[in-house]
């Protein structure tokens, strides 16, 4: 039988950190999801499909990215610091 | 220099069984974050400003997506992200995501971390000092792998290769509040899970049998 909590406990959690990119002038990201960009590393897979589209870039160097379907449709090269959360 | 980004995560535990929706709030720009849709609106609305708002799917079995269609329709601009191959790609605002994607949302950065095993389309959402794991982690135990598109090599994998090789004072901020707490430092779940101490995939396989084998119904 489908459980339905009635009381719902809330919890609050503040953190005061650093930004989330490690670099402390990483400020020429660009739009973000809300514009409809995502970011990520460049992997070898992705040249040929940036190679459409007319960018060339090196394998992990940091793009600002739409896909449309399993293609991209836009993609500009930003700082490495926009993708740069793993470390 | 850019000033630091403060934030907050509130989690709201209701829905179908101890489901955790969490609303994650960029305290600089107003900007806010939620993920999973596993709890009525009406429970999150007090908490939610006019800003822009996005919501995190860490996988598409029901309990997760419950109330999305409600979200919705009371935010229609919401950007709603989760796997490419997921069932609930239909969406007009669906924001398909690939591993190692970075997602920005005013100044909150997340990435994510793709973590088939649980189900094919799991994803953990990264924001330092946090990462919300969905039901491939919980405070205690791994996810369990009883779905038709569950693996449990993949949930090896996952949990074992790109879980716990993150920074050990990571916060884990699972999809339910099945454990003694509602959000665990990895270092101490690890302490105190049996399946989070595997030598091998031979081994994690003996383990979830003995979990299996021994579960109370609810755990
Ligand atoms: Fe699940």
């Amino acid at each position: 039988m489908r459980v339905l909590l009635t009381i719902s406990i809330i919890s609050f959690i503040f953190f005061n950190c650093e930004p989330n990119t490690n670099a402390p002038d990483c400020n020429e990201c660009g739009g973000g999801l809300l514009d409809g960009y995502l970011y990520k590393e460049v992997a070898i897979n992705d040249i040929a499909s940036l190679a459409e589209i007319n960018v060339s870039v090196n394998i992990g160097k940091c793009i600002r990215f739409k896909m449309d379907g399993a293609d991209f449709s836009e993609a500009v090269i930003v700082d490495d610091c926009c993708c740069s959360i793993y470390e | 220099m850019k000033p630091s980004t403060d934030f907050s995560i509130r989690s709201f535990i209701g829905g179908y069984d101890k489901n955790i929706t969490y609303l994650i709030n960029c305290n600089r720009t107003g900007a806010q974050v939620l993920v999973d849709a596993s709890v009525e609106l009406s429970q999150i609305s007090p908490y939610i400003n006019n800003s822009p708002l996005a919501i995190m799917i860490t996988h598409g079995h029901k309990d997760h997506t419950a109330y999305l269609d409600q979200y919705i329709s009371h935010h229609p601009s919401l950007v709603i992200v989760g796997h490419y191959a997921s069932s609930i790609n239909h969406y007009d605002r669906y924001k398909e995501i690939h591993d190692g994607e970075v997602i920005k949302v005013g100044e909150l950065t997340l990435l994510a971390i793709c973590t088939p095993g649980h189900y094919f389309d799991s994803i953990c959402y990264k924001i330092d000092p946090a990462l919300f794991t969905g039901d491939t982690m919980f405070v205690g135990r791994t996810g369990r792998v009883k779905s038709a598109k569950s693996d449990i090599e993949e949930l090896y994998d996952s949990v074992y290769n790109k879980i716990l090789t993150l920074p050990h004072d990571i916060r884990i901020y699972p999809g339910h509040d099945y454990g003694k707490k509602s959000s665990i430092l990895l270092k101490e779940n690890i302490k105190m899970s049996t399946l989070l101490q595997a030598k091998n995939l031979i081994d994690f396989k003996e383990k979830m049998k003995n979990y299996e084998d021994n579960r109370k119904s609810g755990s």
